[in-house]
């Protein structure tokens, strides 16, 4: 009788690990891609003057105006669309303050559901007064519109969706964010450049993007004739102690380490690596560019390197000398607008506005024209990445920033 | 590498070792397995950081937050398994209620202090020192420290006290301990909130050690200090401290000599091997059948 008991207990226990151990793996990156999915541009739209008057005729004559915007405004992913929204509004009412248009917008909630985004873009693409269609947060949303955009021969210019078949969808489809293709393997360039180093180990996230991340950079770490001496994988929001595979790391010899975690998971990488003695040069990617990081390290992460694609906005920004004068002039308009310091994606939305309204105004409202315009874009500079281009099979690359941890905030270095 | 391994392991180990001794606490003296165990050890630790953040005095926070816990330790059982006890509810009821109270509490926490990771000070950073190539931090050192001597302290009201005779009883046949005119009621009061003040202090040094805490620290210790305490043989509090301290050591030398992603599952593993030859534990007594 008891010892029936004492099976049903341990089978309990044995489903209650089980069960936790399939919740540690749902709890996947958080958009992790989204945070470095960042990327637009302000000083773009300066060089068409003469071009305006032509163009805003044109843009009357077709009838069209405006710009259609689909972001999750309602639900989980609310306040990344609202942050994307707002980007997108500041960049609208400067560019008319500025060149005396009148574009306008039209924002349409898709509530970070596919089948949402669907609905929305059937509506969009039935509006005659309609240049393009921008949006939206997450891929899958940015994907299942892509068709009708695609179909309608509607130009579909997302801010966010950095998955890597997405601009290969169809011909209208870009978007302003670097392709995570791309990513891992420009981190791989600047970081040799910059450290000089040759051995590296790689601690990763056990999940589909993270392997593949790491694969790319240690490849291109190889092929720059780098060795690396360590891969080690470890399942994301499971882990906090990472002391038995740094241990390995130091025994390895590694000059630089490269975390591609998180910023909680990156901040336990570096304040352990301190504890172990760790000497090698300690790395992030742009998901630890957050001051959530730098509260947990305090001062213990200084001399740490973060690669990103997309720049730094903090409360100080617009005294920095590291941050140019169009980035500073956004930031500074953003906070007065809304109280709060933009994000990459307020600055991404922004960008992806002024780009695409520098082209209207030089080639009007044919989405043929505008997208050859687009797929021709070399670079251009932006508030959410420097030297933004469109490669041959039009997906965004961009330049890589490199900050180092400096008395606890983020210098920029290169 | 061995050392240094093994060093980071007794660590890991302790701070499971911490949890593991009020989680078999209520094991011994209820025979019920206390899902809300883990949750108990983060809200202690959010407790910590939040009376601090509003007092500025660490110490005193603690010691708030230590009652605190304790107290909430108190409410679980006495709002939710006591009615249960005293309808004469199968103990499985009981189990699923710890569960739902686990999830009760991490929910709460999550509402009123968002899921991020917070900050946390730490309090025992006293600078490392080497043996030989390892590296030893003093936090290290204090965390093993307090884990054996909760451990000793605990024994000792367990097997040398009026008190711990009472839970011995109680744990042995309620229905005889209250004909003896033991007061059960407070008696397993007594042990929630024993196992809540525990769970508070291990929160709070792991909290230390990391530098930060979150809302799933409970859930991610969770399955870890069911296997130490099983490991040890539930029931017994010095097994409950060598089976953290075995499990800590095993998964950071299978994370450091084979791969940090089966590390888990080599441990599992073990345990289950270990079970097959010892099904009541390392420390476990075989259990006489009662007819």
């Amino acid at each position: 009788m008891k010892k029936s008991f004492r099976k049903i207990i341990s089978a309990m226990a044995g489903i209650s690990m089980i069960a936790a151990l399939a919740g540690c793996g749902r709890q996947a990156a958080p958009e992790g891609s989204g945070a470095a999915a960042v990327g637009a541009q302000t000083q773009a739209v300066q060089n068409d003057a003469p071009g305006t008057q032509a163009a805003d005729g044109s843009a009357q004559e077709s009838g069209k105006n405006k710009l259609a915007y689909f972001f999750p405004l309602t639900g989980e992913q609310m306040q990344y669309g609202t942050m994307l929204q707002r980007g997108a509004e500041l960049a609208l009412e400067l560019y008319n303050e500025e060149h005396g248009t009148s574009y306008t917008a039209e924002f349409h909630d898709d509530k970070g559901d596919a089948t949402e985004a669907v609905n929305v873009a059937n509506k969009i693409v039935a509006d005659p007064s309609v240049i393009a269609g921008l949006g939206s947060y997450s891929s899958s949303c940015a994907m299942a519109a892509a068709p009708i955009f695609e179909d309608n021969e509607m130009l579909l210019f997302s801010p966010n969706a950095s998955h890597t078949d997405f601009p290969a969808m169809g011909r209208f489809m870009f978007s302003c964010v670097m392709s995570q293709k791309y990513e891992g393997a420009q981190f791989a360039d600047e970081l040799f450049k910059v450290t000089g180093a040759k051995k590296l180990a790689i601690i990763y996230q056990n999940t589909d993007q993270g392997v593949l991340a790491s694969e790319l950079f240690s490849d291109q770490w190889k092929s720059l004739g780098g060795e690396v001496v360590a891969m080690e994988a470890y399942v994301t929001g499971s882990t906090k102690d990472f002391s038995p595979v740094l241990s390995k790391i130091k025994e390895a010899g590694a000059e630089v380490i490269y975390a591609s975690a998180a910023y909680n998971e990156a901040a336990q990488i570096f304040l352990q690596a301190k504890n172990l003695n760790i000497e090698a040069q300690l790395v992030g990617p742009g998901m630890c560019l957050k001051n959530e990081l730098l509260e947990i390290t305090e001062d213990k992460a200084d001399g740490a390197i973060v690669l990103s694609s997309i720049p730094y906005f903090a409360e100080d920004s617009a005294e920095r000398d590291d941050v140019d004068e169009a980035t500073k002039n956004f930031i500074t308009r953003f906070t007065e607008k809304y109280g709060e310091i933009p994000d990459g994606f307020a600055a991404s939305s922004y960008d992806t506005t002024n780009i695409l309204l520098g082209f209207i105004d030089e080639v009007g409202t044919d989405s043929d024209a505008l997208r050859q315009k687009l797929a021709a874009m070399r670079e251009f500079n932006g508030v959410s990445g420097y030297n933004m281009a469109f490669n041959e099979n039009k997906e965004m690359v961009k330049g890589i920033y490199v900050f180092e941890i400096r008395d606890n905030t983020f210098v920029r270095i290169n | 590498m061995l050392l240094q391994q093994i060093i980071n392991g007794i660590t890991i180990g302790s701070t499971y070792a911490l949890v593991a001794i009020g989680f078999t606490m209520v094991f011994g003296v209820l025979e019920l397995t206390n899902f809300a165990n883990g949750s108990l050890y983060m809200l202690g630790a959010y407790l910590s950081l939040m009376l601090y953040l509003a007092t500025g005095n660490f110490w005193v926070s603690f010691a708030g937050s230590i009652i605190l816990t304790g107290a909430a330790g108190y409410l679980i059982e006495r709002l939710a398994l006591r009615h249960l006890r005293q309808k004469g509810a199968p103990k499985l009821s009981a189990l699923i209620t710890t569960l739902g109270m686990s999830m009760l509490l991490d929910n709460l926490v999550m509402i009123c202090f968002g899921s991020e990771s917070k900050p946390f000070p730490n309090k025992l950073d006293f600078g490392r020192f080497t043996i030989g190539s390892a590296v030893v931090s003093y936090t290290q050192v204090i965390i093993l420290a307090v884990a054996c001597i909760l451990m000793l302290i605990l024994s000792l009201v367990v097997y040398k006290t009026k008190l711990g005779k009472a839970m011995r009883c109680t744990a042995q046949n309620m229905e005889a301990a209250r004909l003896m005119g033991i007061n059960t009621n407070q008696i397993i009061a007594m042990t929630f909130v024993i196992a809540g003040a525990l769970a508070c202090i291990s929160g709070t040094l792991v909290g230390m050690y990391y530098s930060s805490i979150d809302v799933s620290m409970g859930s991610m210790i969770g399955m870890k200090i069911f296997a130490s305490a099983i490991l040890g043989g539930v029931g017994v509090l010095p097994g409950a401290v060598v089976g953290g301290l075995c499990m800590g050591i095993l998964e950071t030398v299978v994370a450091g000599f084979v791969s940090s992603g089966y590390r888990d599952a080599i441990a599992f593993t073990v345990l289950i091997v270990v079970l097959l030859f010892r099904p009541s534990g390392l420390f476990g007594k075989k259990q006489i059948n009662k007819v």
